[in-house]
């Protein structure tokens, strides 16, 4: 059972009130899912439930937090750390070992539990979790699914009560947010606390018990199992929440014409030494539509882009733009991605500095001014600031304005919409609109199912 | 990316301490020694020991590397004049040098991190250096994952990444791949701190291993042998 009682909470940073007036009860075993815009405050609401604040983040709480009755403040580090674990948003960074084992009994040894008892713990989480198949492999050899599910296991082993989850599916697919969905499941029948702040409601239908709103640091709305799932698309749309059942109709299949489109004829790629990763690849992507890539982690998604790109010599076949056929060489600086992690695409020192660069390693003329550009993404004010200082979505449109400025006619997103809650996902759809009139050839890959289905017009299926 | 492909097939391992005493020992061998027969009889060592472990490519590209260092040497001394001499000066540090490289570079290949903590926490080192150590090793991979990402993505947007721009601005191209790498290395290692902290690494208890040491006797042989050759290259003797 978690208590808090918060009347008022405050990071020392920005010395705004983060949360207020939360006065709630988490029951024991129950799934609990708080959801709202970017920034209202869930992801704080976690770190106080797993001491993070004070313990690494600042701030001056009015209230207080219990865990099945004691306040959070009488337990020992130690204690704390056995009872309540966490799952971040990021796969690939919170881990410390490189294989699965170690991973797994990390927290364990940590705490000093003794070698025979870790050796049964390891093994008895993987089997709870059905996860055996992952024992004594490689963490860089897994996928971003899969190594959520090593993060959950490594605090199962711990025998930690209480899970909390901090947007765990923002970075899997599919199949993995299926297989996310499933230890959800496996946790609640186990007695577990599960408590998820998360964007994306969908794959959490099945087991949310309960789900709080929050907005500007208020609990706006507290549904019980009942009401949540009798709201309408519509409902949690107008809260600005993602949608709860994803519609089963495909988007149309726009058409193609031959003049008009990216045309991947045989392609077979794939890395030295190694086999390739596909072969006789068959493929189109229309002009002036959004056109959606989706896959399995592991399918070949970033391998064809990335020789799509030309950053990866084709062993064989072609990729022709608008009926002209281009070498790996040619197509570079043709075709411009816009990275999931935008912070490692830029390099100038201003906003400015930025589209200035861009234009003078671009080969031909952009029919925009810079100006214009940033107009265009909503970023004119801005124009000074260093683009590490901007936040990810100003970020990410600063990427796509490189791309618009570099006049590269293929431009292709990777995960956009990533973390995003659905005002955000609004503003991506109206920047992919801005490329579809300027005629550009636009390809996204998504996990997204509801960004997926509302906004591509056109999928393929790698 | 190596790790992976390491740690599939079975490999004979040796225990970390071991490898971490025969790497101070190659160290003092590669130093101290007058004499370039016990340098090639340290390396000749080395290779065999790799390749028991069945890092055979491993051992191909560092002879190659050793060998080309030689004749590098060699070319420097045929053509005397004061340039040459120190280029050959620098010769003979890398010829001192490569096979501590070689040997370091296995260790990274072949031990896990965990088995590395628990070698650490038995000869009792400090709890902070052992995780910071074991961090480290973790990071190289990720380190030439962001790099190779932020250098695809130069290259997306028109700047060179090659050697003769390299040359010609270093300063900028150094900037603009080092920039964003650390930006992406902070947030990482934010994120790493705050996941270690919610799993215990600064609990008060002493750390247990998941794994068991066993000193065998060929890790005995393997430090006897090294040993040797150390009081070889310190006494002058050959």
């Amino acid at each position: 059972m978690v208590r808090l009682l918060i009347n008022e909470f405050s990071y020392e940073s920005t010395n705004r009130i983060e949360l207020r007036n939360i006065h709630i009860t988490f029951a024991k075993g129950s799934c609990v899912v708080i959801t709202g815009k970017s920034g209202c405050g869930k992801s704080t609401l976690l770190r106080l439930i797993n001491r993070l604040i004070p313990n690494y983040y600042k701030g001056t709480l009015n209230g207080s937090i219990s865990i099945n009755g004691k306040n959070i403040n009488e337990y020992s580090n130690d204690e704390l750390v056995a009872k309540v674990g966490c799952v971040f948003q990021n796969p690939s960074s919170q881990f410390f070992n490189v294989d699965t084992e170690s991973e797994i009994a990390f927290g364990c040894e940590n705490l000093g539990i003794s070698r025979e008892k870790i050796a049964r713990r390891v093994l008895g989480t993987a089997e709870i979790l059905g996860i055996n198949h992952l024992l004594n492999r490689s963490i860089f050899s897994l996928s971003g699914g899969e190594k959520q599910l090593i993060a959950i296991a490594s605090i199962y082993a711990m025998g930690v009560e209480i899970f909390l989850m901090d947007e765990p599916s923002a970075n899997l697919d599919k199949i993995a947010t299926k297989q996310l969905q499933r230890v959800i499941g496996i946790l609640k029948d186990q007695g577990k606390t599960v408590i998820i702040a998360e964007h994306r409601l969908h794959y959490l239908k099945e087991h949310v018990d309960r789900l709080l709103i929050i907005e500007d640091g208020n609990i706006k709305e507290d549904l019980k199992r009942k009401e949540i799932i009798s709201l309408s698309t519509k409902e949690l749309h107008a809260k600005g929440l993602r949608a709860l059942n994803l519609e089963q109709i495909r988007p149309a299949e726009a058409a193609v014409t031959a003049d008009k489109s990216i045309l991947v004829e045989n392609l077979t790629v794939g890395y030295k030494n190694g086999p390739p990763v596909f072969t006789g690849l068959y493929q189109c992507f229309g002009r002036g539509i959004i056109n959606g890539i989706v896959g399995r982690n592991g399918c070949g998604k970033t391998t064809f882009i990335k020789c799509l790109c030309g950053m990866l010599k084709e062993d064989k076949g072609y990729i022709s733009i608008s009926g002209k056929r281009y070498s790996y060489k040619k197509r570079l600086g043709k075709i411009y991605m816009v990275l999931q992690n935008t912070t490692s695409q830029l390099f100038a020192d201003s906003v400015l500095g930025e589209l200035i660069l861009a234009s003078r390693t671009s080969e031909s003329d952009c029919a925009y001014s810079h100006d214009e550009v940033l107009k265009m993404l909503g970023l004119q004010h801005l124009e000074q600031r260093h683009p590490m200082s901007l936040s990810g979505g100003e970020k990410q449109r600063l990427a796509v304005a490189v791309g618009i400025v570099q006049n590269s006619e293929v431009i292709v997103l990777d995960e956009p919409t990533s973390g995003l809650d659905y005002n955000n996902m609004l503003i991506v759809k109206k920047v992919l609109k801005i490329l579809k009139n300027k005629d550009k050839y636009i390809i996204v890959i998504t996990h997204d199912q509801e960004f997926l289905t509302t906004v591509c017009e056109r999928v393929i299926e790698l | 990316m190596k790790i992976a492909a390491t740690m599939g097939r079975k490999q004979q391992d040796i225990d970390p301490r071991t490898k971490l005493v025969t790497l101070v020992l190659i160290n003092v061998i590669g130093m101290t020694s007058k004499s370039p027969k016990v340098e090639i009889f340290s390396l000749v060592l080395i290779t065999l020991l790799l390749l028991w472990q069945g890092m055979g490519k491993k051992c191909i590209r560092y002879c190659i590397a050793y060998g080309l260092v030689w004749a590098f040497i060699y070319i420097s001394i045929i053509l005397p004049n004061s340039y040459t001499a120190l280029l050959a000066m620098l010769g003979a540090m890398g010829r001192k040098v490569v096979p501590t490289i070689m040997f370091a570079s296995s260790i990274i290949a072949s031990t896990k991190v965990g088995k590395l903590i628990a070698a650490l926490q038995q000869i009792n080192f400090p709890r902070g250096i052992t995780i910071a150590l074991a961090v480290g090793l973790r990071f190289f991979p990720t380190l030439k994952e962001e790099g190779g990402i932020v250098v695809n993505s130069m290259k997306m947007r028109g700047l060179s990444t090659n050697l003769i721009s390299v040359l010609r601005h270093p300063v900028l191209v150094i900037e603009n791949i080092l920039v964003p790498i650390m930006m992406r290395i902070t947030i990482i290692a934010d994120e790493l701190a705050i996941s270690s902290m919610t799993r215990g690494i600064d609990s008060e208890q002493k750390r247990t291993s998941y794994y068991e040491l066993k000193f065998s006797m060929i890790d005995a042989f393997i430090i006897f042998v090294f040993t040797s050759l150390a009081f070889l290259a310190l006494l002058g003797v050959y």
